[in-house]
């Protein structure tokens, strides 16, 4: 059925043939087996004064803390601030911790009893109320007691916090990806609300939440700063 | 790759020059029947993969070989990937996204080779295109888990993983071809083709109160998109005349 012609061609077809096969075993062991798509959707909040509404501020203590999460983020001197909602559930829950305002300073009793060795301090036991306490955490003035008692300390005085629970309400969107990347939620913001509102009033000014870098979504306007 | 191996053709077929001269160009050679032999050398050795996949192509004055190529493939792609859900490096249980459906694809190849018209199977070495559609893949996805590093997973009751997700979604794409086929026995022709694919569209699908929406990554005949765009086929075809 084929000439001479024909044959060298089919012989210079099978020395191309195995060559190729390894060449394609090649490319097939080079799968790419990470997610290359951004996975983080913060939200973002801005902080303006009720006085001035034209600039942003930056309180000088605030400590976020996601109920249902023990890690607590510090925004201390920022005036923007990102953070994680939680891809659970429509509504997260925040704890603003926050410098009260002067005229609402309340100091709290926290005695101390300290062991001392000569120049150096050995421990420091608190009590409040007469009982002991210990400290859990501290991040900057803000002490985190062993009984759940935040209190700030400056100047030698404990006092009370400005403690307030922003509620953030949306409705959440799961998008598959890939297997690589799995699920990433995205958020529609409907309401924000703390619980006491002693914080300051709030401004939605984009309610979608998605991953696309530096995206806008919230001001608050802060009493008395 | 390909184009590189293209001359050893040529020259042969060029030592042939003063019999093309004599021969008759016809417009119809014949028509080939092939088979897929790397999708199901895949299959074999990828436990979580099955796919087949076949051809036809007319061969029109040995130049122009208009094709329609046709498949099936399933795939599983979720095992690859162990997910931070579960410690160490051990797959997580439970966690599928699974690919089923059909293909088709139509297009041409141009063969660059000199033509030899006195025989009506020649080796040929060729370009090509297709356009391709997955016109009605099944996907089902379960056991994935919301990822939030800040956010604790509660995997106690599973009640952090997204729940079974099914449907069925539509995909096209392009593909360029370059490839070589080269009798071997009688009518029996054997094939290797380089693909690089482009997708051109995915259909996303809402699903449950737009509370998901869902992208398959994998289309039938296509393969995973985060996998990269090249792909190839290696054939064993018959020569129909």
């Amino acid at each position: 059925m084929l000439n001479k012609t024909g044959r060298n061609a089919v012989r210079k077809g099978w020395k191309f043939f195995v060559l190729s096969l390894g060449v394609a075993f090649a490319f097939v062991s080079c799968d790419n087996e990470h997610c290359d798509d951004s996975m983080y959707c913060p939200m973002e909040i801005s902080f303006y004064s009720q006085m001035d509404t034209s600039e942003k501020i930056a309180p000088p203590l605030l400590l976020m803390k996601g109920i249902g999460s023990d890690s607590i983020m510090n925004f201390s001197g920022k005036q923007q601030i990102y953070f994680p909602l939680n891809p659970n559930k429509e509504t997260s829950q925040f704890v603003f911790l926050m410098e009260p305002y002067s005229e609402n300073i309340k100091y709290v009793t926290v005695k101390t009893d300290t062991l001392r060795s000569e120049d150096e301090i050995l421990s420091i036991k608190y009590y409040l109320n007469d009982e002991e306490i210990f400290i859990k955490n501290k991040i900057g003035k803000a002490y985190m007691f062993s009984n759940d008692t935040i209190c700030l300390f400056q100047d030698g005085n404990f006092y009370k916090p400005l403690l307030d629970t922003l509620n953030i309400t949306s409705d959440l969107c799961h998008h598959f990806l890939s297997s690589e990347c799995g699920y990433l939620t995205t958020f529609s913001l409907k309401k924000l609300k703390f619980s006491q509102g002693g914080v300051g009033f709030i401004l939605i000014k984009n309610n979608s939440v998605t991953n696309k870098y530096n995206e806008r979504h919230v001001n608050i306007y802060l009493e008395n700063y | 790759m390909l184009v590189l191996f293209l001359p050893c053709f040529s020259l042969s077929a060029e030592e042939n020059k003063d019999e093309d001269k004599k021969a008759e160009k016809k417009f119809f050679y014949g028509v080939y029947v092939d088979y897929d032999l790397g999708d199901l050398l895949m299959s074999a050795i990828n436990s979580q993969r099955f796919g087949t996949n076949a051809s036809i192509e007319v061969d029109l004055m040995h130049l122009l070989y208009p094709a329609f190529e046709f498949g099936y493939e399933e795939y599983d792609s979720a095992p690859d990937y162990c997910y931070n859900n579960t410690s160490g490096n051990e797959q997580t249980q439970g966690v599928k996204n699974d690919i089923k459906g059909i293909y088709y694809k139509l297009g041409v190849n141009i063969n660059l080779l000199k033509k030899d018209y006195s025989q009506k199977l020649t080796p040929y070495g060729f370009l090509g295109f297709r356009y391709a559609v997955a016109p009605h893949y099944s996907y089902d996805i379960a056991g994935f888990a919301l990822n939030s590093s800040y956010w604790p997973i509660d995997d106690s009751n599973g009640s952090d993983r997204i729940g079974w997700q099914s449907g069925n979604s539509k995909a096209h794409w392009m593909e360029f071809i370059a490839g070589v086929s080269t009798p071997i026995y009688k009518g029996f022709c054997m094939g290797a083709e380089l693909r690089f694919k482009q997708f051109l569209s995915i259909r996303d699908v809402k699903g449950e109160n737009d509370l998901y929406l869902i992208t398959p990554s994998y289309a039938p005949g296509y393969g995973d998109k985060e996998d990269g765009k090249w792909g190839f086929r290696y054939t064993i075809s018959y020569f129909f005349h």
